[in-house]
């Protein structure tokens, strides 16, 4: 009986209703997104159509089925919708396992691809979803996915399915676009991770967290390698510069700008910053003192 | 020579598939760098054998064998690890709305099935097969 009770709370509706977010607005209208309807256990394909139509990348569903699918599990994985949203160069955003995380997105106007699982744990039907809209004054939620058409259903009940997906949820936005709920951090790593496939998109999302957090180093760390890479030089040294005045004590963000100041043929200036990186140490150490040998010095004072 | 540019640029395509990071200049810190710590060394071999082991899993599971390289490529290094480590147990989303007619159907049958064996009594127009 607890057991079953326990699968029926729903604490974060619960404590979301008691006590609006002042930031997160009462309701907010339904994102336009395309319908698609699903074929055999392709929801994951038609979800992730419709998130990257609404990021502005029209593509179909039946041509995503080969970056997500698993033939002998029936369905698509959760990392494989992130790297599968990275593939189209767009951010993919795993967001926090709160519901509010969910709705702040949704109220900014990005559209959540949320993991359900439709039925009790014992016989999982698990679902891709697009959360839409929602209203909490109605206490509903609008989900839309390529089994349905966009529907509200109760928020507790959305809860529910969604605890029992383990709180999955994701945003998919354009190059230069972050999401509204997560911390710098978080942001940063889904960056890093879009640089693998992407450097060009990933570049303009490191400026972007640049602009929205301008006093978090790694982002202008982050910039400054992937400028290095598409031969922006200027913006790569300004970049590893303001690193270095952020946080002083890290020996990366010295020692890329070392490098960057000698593809610059300022051969003095490389070797002040290279030596700093030496003086910090860490677990970079060995590569610091590679840049300080390679940097041609002759011309300096020593 | 035409053999040997085709063997540099298939080894070439090789490690760019493999996720490897080659050094775009030999002595910037990269940016996955950034997030791995102290146990930078460690953590880049491990990322590399998860890599390897969710390609081969994917293929065994019935993954298009020509999709899989650029697939696991687009994993970060955490997912890669996650997936290596837990292929079987994470959820895979792929049912439908229309699909819980047919868990409900299943139950439908089942529990008719009790009824007519005289287990349960759930339907008025049941009438079970021993008295």
């Amino acid at each position: 009986m607890a057991l079953l009770l326990a699968g029926c709370a729903t604490p974060q509706v619960d404590a979301l209703l008691r006590r609006r977010p002042p930031d997160l607005p009462a309701a907010a209208a339904s994102i336009q997104v395309p319908y698609f309807a699903q074929k055999d256990h392709q929801c994951g394909p038609a979800a992730l159509a419709m998130v990257l139509d609404a990021a502005g990348d029209s593509v179909a569903p039946a041509d995503l089925v080969g970056s997500v699918f698993v033939p002998a599990r029936e369905g698509s994985l959760p990392p494989e919708m992130l790297a599968a949203v990275r593939r189209r160069g767009r951010l993919a955003v795993e967001l926090d396992p709160d519901v509010g995380a969910v709705l702040t997105e949704v109220a900014a106007g990005n559209p959540v691809v949320v993991l359900q699982n439709l039925s009790l744990p014992i016989v999982p039907i698990w679902h891709y979803s697009v959360v839409v809209g929602y209203d909490l004054s109605s206490k509903d939620i609008f989900l839309q996915s390529g089994g349905q058409k966009a529907a509200s259903i109760p928020l507790r009940t959305f809860e529910r399915t969604w605890a029992r997906g383990r709180h999955w949820a994701m945003v998919a936005l354009a190059p230069g676009t972050l999401p509204a709920s997560q911390q710098p951090d978080q942001i940063f790593a889904e960056a890093v991770a879009l640089e693998r496939v992407d450097p060009v998109a990933a570049r303009r999302t490191y400026r972007a967290i640049t602009l929205r957090f301008p006093r978090y180093p790694q982002a202008w760390i982050g910039l400054g390698n992937t400028a290095y890479a598409q031969s922006d030089l200027e913006e790569s040294a300004i970049a590893f510069r303001r690193a270095t005045q952020l946080a002083p004590d890290n020996g990366d963000a010295w020692n890329n700008l070392a490098t960057a100041l000698a593809a610059l043929r300022l051969p003095c200036d490389a070797l002040a910053a290279a030596r700093k990186a030496v003086s910090i140490g860490g677990p970079h150490a060995a590569e610091y003192t590679k840049t300080e040998n390679e940097i041609d010095a002759s011309a300096c004072a020593r | 020579m035409q053999v040997r540019k085709i063997v540099a640029v298939a080894s070439c395509a090789f490690l760019l598939g493999t996720g490897l990071p080659l050094p775009a200049h030999a002595t910037l810190i990269g940016s996955e760098q950034l997030l791995q710590g102290a146990s930078a060394a460690r953590d880049k071999i491990g990322a590399f054998l998860a890599r390897a082991e969710v390609r081969r899993a994917l293929v065994e599971r019935g993954v298009d064998p020509t999709q899989v390289r650029a697939r696991v490529a687009a994993l970060s290094d955490a997912q890669a690890r996650d997936l290596a480590a837990r292929i079987d147990q994470l959820p895979a989303g792929g049912d439908g709305v229309g699909d819980v007619l047919g868990v409900l159907l299943l139950v439908f049958v089942i529990l008719l099935i009790t009824d007519i064996l005289g287990l349960t009594k759930v339907f008025p127009f049941t009438r079970p097969i021993h008295r």
